[in-house]
């Protein structure tokens, strides 16, 4: 039983270790999925300025997830403007389908919804490429710290079930 | 939908609610909404301004509510027209916007906090023309005319019926038209097509300046007649000109009392001297409802 229980203990330190490599991964993806996302809404703001809906419906098709199913929910929802506003629903949708992102990746595209319904389209694209150029560079961190630290995450907590094992040992 | 349902879609919930509580006979007459920050909402009925039901002032997020549904929430598609003041939306309604202005190199570059909407409901009338066609032909053939009248004076709604008439052959046989809609009221073409009935054999270009308008229609659409609202450019009176020298007759509007009074402004003096158009219909309120009509010719 002991045995069985340090096992456990173990397992638990390596998991705990892989899934924050993981998060990280995930973190990773998302951001890069959003800034491949905010970069083709500012090449349509610059060529073909199309209104709202039709804006959000090419987006979400050519997007990769989770910005996809964000920018997919922000376009079902737009028959409720009114009910709310523009940002509020862009938000809204951006906190249903933003579990991989971190609050400061959220907070930073939230913000881009107040801009988009209400500012003309040179302001709109400058502001999205602030933001994706804010989100590749956190992206950039993020792959440098996966690759220096990835495998020591899985040891890290290799190394702490072990110990925890022989400590209750 | 009929349009006073189409303007109250724009509203927030709740002055909605509040428009949509006055009586259905009075609502049929709304001409314009009035949004003014702090105050409380209005309609225009006539001569007279009235408060809708219900208590509380119009806020700020009101009027920018308003306006995102207007727009789809696309200011970015519509701020060409915002910075000239107004914005068309779907049925042919106008908005006046008012507010604190951002210029940049003495232009216009957007409007920074809305402070009033001024909402105008876009009414056809279909048939309101009828009668009045027959005077505006000679030997079955249509003849340039002018519509005049102030500002809410009903031209648009002549303008709009006059060319369904002409392009359906009622009281001549059908021409070839084409309709310049600089604000897109006129027609109101929504996913291109119009919202308003302007006739079987209209062509309809929306948003483009009227003098370039006019010239693109001449060449690219074969009109017979050529139909525009409101001249107020000296370019608008060039292109004019040429597209009647091409013998292209011409269907306008003009804002003005009468003729006298256009006589007293440069711009149609010049127009009415170079002689393009043969009749003037002068259009002006009598009394609540109805429009005395007169036909002048020269």
């Amino acid at each position: 039983m002991k045995a069985l229980g340090a096992m456990l203990v173990i397992g638990g330190g390596l998991w705990w270790g892989l899934s924050r490599s993981r998060e990280l991964s995930r973190r990773r993806a998302a951001i890069e999925a959003w800034a491949e996302a905010l970069a083709l809404l500012e090449g349509e703001l610059a060529f073909s300025l199309p209104a709202m809906p039709e804006l959000l419906e090419g987006l979400s098709r050519r997007s990769r997830s989770p910005a996809r199913e964000a920018l997919s929910a922000i376009q079902a929802n737009m028959d409720r403007l009114g009910e709310k506003s523009f940002s509020q629903l862009w938000r809204e949708a951006l906190e249903a389908h933003g579990e991989a992102l971190a609050p400061e990746d959220l907070e930073q595209l939230c913000r881009l919804g107040g801009l988009l319904s209400r500012r003309g389209w040179e302001d709109q694209r400058e502001a999205a490429e602030a933001v994706r150029i804010s989100l590749l560079a956190q992206a950039e961190q993020l792959r440098e710290e996966l690759r220096r630290e990835g495998k020591s995450y899985g040891t890290l907590g290799l190394a702490l079930g072990a110990f925890l094992a022989i400590l209750l040992m | 939908m009929n349009p006073f349902d189409q303007v109250c879609a724009l509203l927030p919930p709740e002055l909605r609610r509040r428009a949509q509580g006055l009586h259905p006979l009075m609502a049929r007459r709304v001409e314009e909404i009035r949004l003014r920050a702090g105050r409380s909402p209005t309609v225009t009925v006539g001569a007279d301004e009235l408060p809708l039901p219900g208590e509380g002032v119009v806020t700020l997020r009101d009027l920018e509510l308003t306006m995102e549904i207007a727009t789809r929430a696309s200011a970015h598609a519509a701020l060409e027209r915002v910075r000239q003041g107004y914005f068309t939306f779907r049925g042919g309604h106008r908005i006046g916007l008012c507010g604190s202005v951002w210029t940049e190199g003495g232009e216009v570059r957007n409007l920074r906090c809305l402070s009033s909407l001024n909402i105008r409901v876009a009414h056809a009338v279909p048939g309101c023309g009828t009668t009045l066609l027959p005077e505006l032909l000679r030997e079955g053939s249509f003849v340039s005319t002018l519509l005049v009248s102030p500002p809410g004076g009903g031209k648009t709604t002549l303008l709009r019926d006059l060319t369904r008439l002409l392009s359906d052959g009622v009281c001549a046989p059908p021409v070839r038209v084409g309709l310049a809609d600089e604000r897109g009221e006129v027609a109101a073409l929504w996913d291109g097509i119009a919202q308003f009935d302007v006739g079987e054999r209209t062509d309809v270009l929306e948003g483009c300046p009227k003098a370039q308008g006019l010239m693109m229609l001449l060449r690219g659409m074969n009109p017979q007649v050529l139909c525009c609202d409101e001249i107020t450019d000296p370019a608008d009176l060039t292109a004019l000109e040429q597209c009647s020298s091409c013998g292209v007759k011409l269907l306008s509007t003009v804002h003005g009392e009468g003729v006298e009074d256009l006589c007293r402004k440069p711009l149609y003096r010049t127009l009415l001297s170079r002689g393009l158009f043969e009749r003037a219909v002068v259009l002006c309120r009598r009394s609540e409802p109805g429009y005395r009509v007169e036909v002048l010719s020269w």
